[in-house]
């Protein structure tokens, strides 16, 4: 355990300089949004509050490449292919930080947008009666988060499946990556769409909404299949230990 | 022990001949106790385990004798000390005729140089 | 101690447009400083790279005969490779932290001792040492573990000679002969040479030679170096 902290901390200090960059600028975005933007018009702010998440999965998409090809380039992968540390060990070191700056950096911002912006969304609710059959449902945003923390891992995952598959060749290897990255993307949703069918007798998610309508507010519960988050979710972790295995004994330096 | 190894020559045999060279010298008496293996490869500069082969290599001669947990002695034998003045004499005479025959002397000039030699030492003295 | 620490047989690898290692029959006597000795590209650093896990064989088998079976490979093996393969950013300090947590057998009091043996100073930072005092560096941090077996790729080659001759004195002032194994690649031998046990040559993936250092001298009559000159084309 200590000695994966060890390397965790090790991760998390080559990271810096990105995470700090870029947490800066989008910290300094939202400032922007928030206090110097009384005079737009309220949704505006609001939405453009939200561009950085677009950003988070590329962001991630570039930490994934880098993770290993840092190491090859700077000719320490030796260094970490002779620690006594199984590969799963190692990636996870990678992985972990990664992800928690993507999960807490998306959280913050969100609930950063969302607080300021009360306001404007306390309005917005209503004048909901007046769209008739709009539903709210913050259940359903919280699925639609989920499902936002997933891309990421997915795209840090298969960018990093992509980089060590490349490793194998000795040259295009760019090309051979996104080649490997699309073709990824495809088998993962054959892989998933086979999957799913094994895992549909898993209990769906309720979700209870609330309708306004002209009677009056009613609740009803609809039910999303949690089959694809398992499925998903299973695929995921199968890559990470896939490429943990590709990275310990496979891969030549 | 000061050796400067020839690497031509097997090493744990150059390190036998020091001990040798020691004994014949008088530095090194008959039942003395040799420095630990360890001692001494750090002291000359040599692998520990080329030590080990040298002492095993004397104690297989019969030069030295390893008495369990205390270490290796010199074997107090004056017949010990005979052998080796006569086995380094020979290899001394040995290689100063191949010398010589190298050089280009014969038999006959290579004894008259040795008598030459040795009444000029007669005569300084 | 088993005879033989690491038993191969067989062992191919293939690079593209080149084949590495033909299939090598090789043993390496425990508690020995073995020599490796072979020009660039003979495939002695394949072969040690093979056998620390950082390069994948094609075929062949090791077979590697450590006490502890248990534990990680990397525990037993310390690995010394040619490039510079340490943390640019870290200082020396750092490093050495880092090595004590992931390793169990790593004594940073001994790390200490020795570098300041090898005059370095634990603020120094990584990417300012010159290439003599990262090799020096390099063979603390290896020389600081007490493992089975100790690797070391090229530990010479391009070093000034004041930082060879410390970096041989440490290696054979820390060589513990009743439970280590050194395996040494070079491919010159010069000052290496008195230390050496046995010598293995290696050429274009071939074994040439395998033999105790000084039963190689009296039959042959002449240093390991004079050996390689003729031995090698």
């Amino acid at each position: 355990m200590k000695s994966l902290i060890s390397l965790i901390k090790k991760e998390v200090r080559q990271l810096n300089i990105l995470i700090i960059v870029s947490t800066l600028i989008i910290a300094a975005w939202e400032w922007f949004l928030i206090t110097r933007t009384e005079n737009w018009p309220q949704g505006l702010s609001f939405g453009l509050g939200f561009i950085p998440l677009f950003f988070l999965p590329l962001i991630m998409l570039f930490l994934a490449y880098n993770s290993y090809r840092s190491e090859w380039g700077a000719n320490t992968i030796y260094l970490l292919k002779i620690l006594p540390r199984r590969g799963y060990e190692i990636n996870f070191a990678k992985v972990f930080p990664a992800f928690a700056y993507y999960l807490i950096l998306s959280g913050a911002l969100i609930l950063v947008n969302l607080y300021f912006h009360q306001g404007f969304l306390e309005q917005a609710f209503r004048q909901a009666p007046e769209m008739l059959g709009r539903e709210v449902f913050s259940e359903f945003l919280l699925l639609a988060y989920l499902s936002y923390l997933i891309t990421g891992i997915q795209i840090y995952l298969i960018t990093q499946f992509s980089y060590l598959v490349a490793t194998f060749f000795n040259r295009f290897r760019l090309l051979i990556s996104i080649l490997v990255f699309i073709l990824s993307h495809y088998l993962i949703l054959r892989i998933g769409g086979f999957l799913n069918y094994l895992f549909n007798w898993l209990p769906d998610f309720p979700l209870s909404i609330f309708t306004e309508t002209p009677a009056g507010v009613s609740e009803t519960t609809i039910y999303i299949g949690s089959a694809p988050f398992m499925v998903i979710a299973v695929i995921m972790i199968g890559l990470f230990f896939l490429n943990s295995r590709l990275l310990a004994s496979d891969v030549d330096v | 022990m000061d050796i400067n190894f020839n690497a031509a020559y097997p090493i744990y045999e150059q390190v036998i001949e020091e001990i040798k060279k020691e004994l014949v010298r008088g530095e090194l008496r008959p039942g003395e106790k040799l420095p630990s293996q360890r001692k001494l490869a750090k002291k000359i500069e040599v692998n520990p385990n080329t030590v080990q082969r040298a002492y095993r290599e004397m104690e297989q001669r019969g030069l030295v004798e390893t008495k369990r947990g205390r270490g290796t002695f010199i074997k107090d034998d004056d017949q010990v000390m005979i052998e080796i003045r006569k086995d380094m004499a020979e290899t001394a005479v040995k290689e100063f005729i191949d010398e010589m025959i190298s050089l280009g002397f014969k038999q006959d000039d290579i004894v008259e140089k040795i008598n030459d030699n040795l009444k000029r030492r007669d005569q300084d003295e | 101690m088993n005879e033989n620490i690491i038993e191969i047989k067989g062992l191919k690898k293939k690079f593209p447009g080149v084949q590495a290692l033909k299939g090598i029959d090789l043993k390496i006597p425990a508690g020995m400083i073995t020599g490796i000795v072979g020009p660039n590209g003979s495939g002695k650093s394949t072969m040690l790279k093979i056998i620390s896990g950082l390069i994948v064989k094609d075929s062949g088998q090791i077979e590697i005969n450590r006490k502890n079976k248990e534990q990680h490979l990397m525990q037993d093996i310390a690995f010394l490779p040619e490039i510079n393969h340490l943390y640019k950013w870290m200082t020396i300090a750092e490093m050495i932290k880092f090595h004590e947590e992931q390793y169990s057998n790593f004594s940073a009091a001994k790390a200490e001792e020795l570098l300041k043996f090898m005059n370095l100073k634990l603020e120094q930072k990584i990417n300012n040492l010159s290439k003599g005092m990262a090799a020096r560096l390099k063979l603390v941090l290896v020389l600081s573990r007490s493992t089975e077996v100790v690797i070391l790729d090229e530990p010479l080659a391009g070093i000034d000679p004041a930082s060879r001759e410390r970096i041989l004195e440490t290696l054979i002032g820390e060589f513990d002969s009743e439970n280590q194994t050194i395996i040494l690649a070079t491919h010159e031998i010069i000052e290496a040479e008195r230390y050496l046990d046995h010598v293995i040559f290696i050429e274009n993936g071939e074994l040439l030679l395998s033999a105790n250092a000084d039963d190689l001298r009296a039959e042959k009559g002449k240093s390991i170096r004079e050996l390689i000159g003729e031995v090698f084309e």
